[in-house]
This record gives C-alpha cells, structure tokens and sequence, in this order.
C-alpha cells in the first residue's frame, strides 16, 4: 500500500438487520492535516453512503464526534490519522453506552446526569441591574474546568460507570464542580443533595481514565476531589 | 435492553492499573487474613498439633510466598497513601510520577526485606 494511504477499519451494526456488529475496512487517500472525521466523511461519499456518525463543528468545540478510535475515546475532528502513528485507525463507538447505529450512541442517561447537578448558575437574590461581577481572581478558580463540551469521552471511559449505570460520571461531577466554585452561584446546598450521595461524588475510585481521553484537558479528578472537600467542609459545619 | 461496544482494551494509564492492582492485592490480603486466622485457631488445639504446622512451614516455598505477601501488602498499603493524598488535595496532578515514586520506596523496602531472609534460605536459624 502507497504511503499516501491508510487502512480505516469502521464498526458497522445496524439493529434493524445486525445481531451482532462487524467491522468494515476502507482504504482512505491520506493527505495533510487530515483527521478521522474527514476520512469518515471519505468514506461516507465514495464508500458507504449508508455510515452514521455524529458530528457538527468539526473543530472540537461541540463534543459530537466522540468515538473510540484506536483504543481510546477522543473527538475523531481533533484526531489527525498521523498522530494516531499507526498504519489502520479502528474506530468504534463510545464503550459502554446504548448504540442506535454503527458510530453513533444513546446519550440520554449521559445528558439526564449532567441535568441532575443543574449545570447553571442558581441565584435567589434579585439579579443586578447590569451584570454580576467577578474579580479576575474569582474567575481563575474556573478557568480549568469550564471548557467541558460534554461529549461524554470521559463518562464512557470510566469504569466505575460501566459497572453501576447509576453513578452520576465524572462529566456531572466536574459540572458540579463548576458551579459551585462559582463567586456568583447560590445553589450550593440544591447541588449539593444531587452530587453528595453513594452514586455521586464519593463513588469516584480515582482511576484517573477520564483524565487520560478528555479532549480539553480537564483533570475531572481533581476537581470531584475538590468537590469532596468541599462537602464535607459543609457537612461538618465548616463552611 | 440496547447493545453496548465494550472495549476490549483496557482505557487509561497508570491509574487504571493503580486502580486494578490495588482491588486485586485488597483480595489477596483479605485471603491471607482468613488463612492467618485458621492457621493461629490451631493453637487452641494445644502446642502439639500447632508447633507441628509451624514446622511445616519451615521451608522455602513458604518464605516465597511470604515475600510475595510482603510485596502485596506493600503495594496495597503504598497506594493506599496515594490515594489518600489525593483526598487531602496532593499529587493529583503529579498522580503517575506520586505512583512511580511509591513504588520506587516498595521495591527498595521489598529488596531490603528478601537481603534481611537471606541467610535463614542459607541454612542459617531465623532469630
């Protein structure tokens, strides 16, 4: 096979006909630059119109094209085919999570989590006439943990979701997080009572999965270690 | 009920190992302390029957596996502090080279503890 191309293996299973998946190769032209979105929309063209996946910014601001691609969950716009230093990419559908068709997964239960921590700001004063303020030292405390574009790389990764569908994940957790180091927030104690229980933040067994396949970067762990510390800082009347 | 893809790789990096190697040594330690208990309950029996296991015990598969517990309970008890580091706000993001650090201070008391059994494997009487 030219250098100029490479193999891309694609996990196929439709429920209307499959009983079990497969997987289909292409061989795929490589050119500069290009990533394992746009070799799936290669295929999707000129190979198999009858491919699903998800996608939408193609810049790694949406989180829809999270897919398992060689081994671990990453956002298929973000990964180039060159990085992936190998000669085939598999690709595979987020683990663990409901499949509709091929790539593409049930995000419901992810979504219903990330509701569950009420991923906004809760205020009961009367809001300001302008805006609320926040010194530059109060918006440091979020600068680490607001890029999360709930793509659900990390919830699929981690295994302690795998083993109990219950547990809140770690994406509703670093959300959680967000809030409540929030200068401008009020909704610590309604937060509180979602993320402080056996399947919220103490479930957490710091395996560190979802650290290694966020794709902004966000150490989940340390900010549901944090989240801890904070709670029990309530719980005991510190705070 | 929807099909799931399960991975058969295992995700992650170290912590998922962390992770996975201190469930299994928690198990073997759980073991050990049953035996241990059963083992020390013939002792109620009289000094006959115990000393007679004791002497049995005598031999160097035995101190094998005792080193090989050793090993574990230091793995189990070393990770265990990493773990609680991280509970009071340390090394979470430093948590690989926290692990390889913790090891490290394992193997060293691991190789000092095998050095120290040494001589009994040599024919000589354990103190």
């Amino acid at each position: 096979m030219p250098e100029s191309q490479f193999t891309l293996k694609v996990f196929r299973f439709d429920p209307d006909m499959d009983t079990t998946h497969r997987y289909d190769s292409f061989t795929v032209p490589l050119r500069e630059g290009m990533t394992v979105l746009e070799a799936l929309f290669y295929v999707l063209e000129e190979k198999d119109p009858s491919l699903a996946f998800r996608y939408a910014c193609r810049g790694a601001v949406c989180g829809s094209c999270a897919m398992h691609i060689n081994g671990s969950n990453r956002l298929a716009c973000q990964t180039q085919i060159v990085n992936l230093k190998a000669t085939e990419a598999q690709v595979s559908p987020l683990p663990y999570l409901p499949l509709i068709k091929d790539l593409v997964v049930e995000m419901a239960s992810f979504y219903q989590k990330m509701d569950e921590v009420q991923p906004y700001l809760i205020t009961h004063k009367t809001p300001p006439e302008k805006e609320y303020l926040q010194s530059p030292r109060e918006r440091k405390k979020l600068d680490s943990v607001t890029d999360c574009i709930w793509c659900a790389a990390c919830y699929s990764a981690c295994p302690v979701v795998w083993g109990d569908p219950e547990y809140l994940g770690p994406a509703a957790l670093v959300k959680a997080h967000r809030f409540s180091v929030d200068s401008r927030d009020q909704g610590g104690m309604e937060r509180l009572k979602a993320t402080d229980s056996e399947e919220g933040l103490w479930r957490c067994h710091t395996v560190f999965n979802c650290v290694e396949v966020c794709p902004k970067e966000i150490n989940q762990t340390e900010a549901i270690e944090g989240l801890r510390r904070r709670t029990l800082k309530r719980r005991l009347g510190w705070k | 009920m929807m099909p799931a893809y399960r991975s058969r790789k295992v995700m992650g990096g170290m912590g998922a190992v962390a992770f996975a190697m201190h469930r299994a040594s928690g198990v073997v330690i759980a073991l050990y302390g049953i035996t241990h208990v059963l083992v020390m309950s013939y002792a109620l029996g009289g000094d006959v029957g115990f000393n007679r296991l004791m002497e049995t015990f005598q031999q160097p598969w035995v101190l094998v596996l005792e080193m090989l517990l050793v090993a574990v309970v230091l793995f189990h008890m070393l990770n265990g502090v990493r773990i609680l580091l991280f509970d009071i706000g340390v090394g979470v993001r430093h948590q690989k080279a926290l692990f390889i650090g913790l090891m490290t201070v394992g193997a060293v008391v691991l190789v000092l503890t095998v050095l120290d059994t040494l001589p009994w494997l040599q024919g000589r009487e354990l103190v």
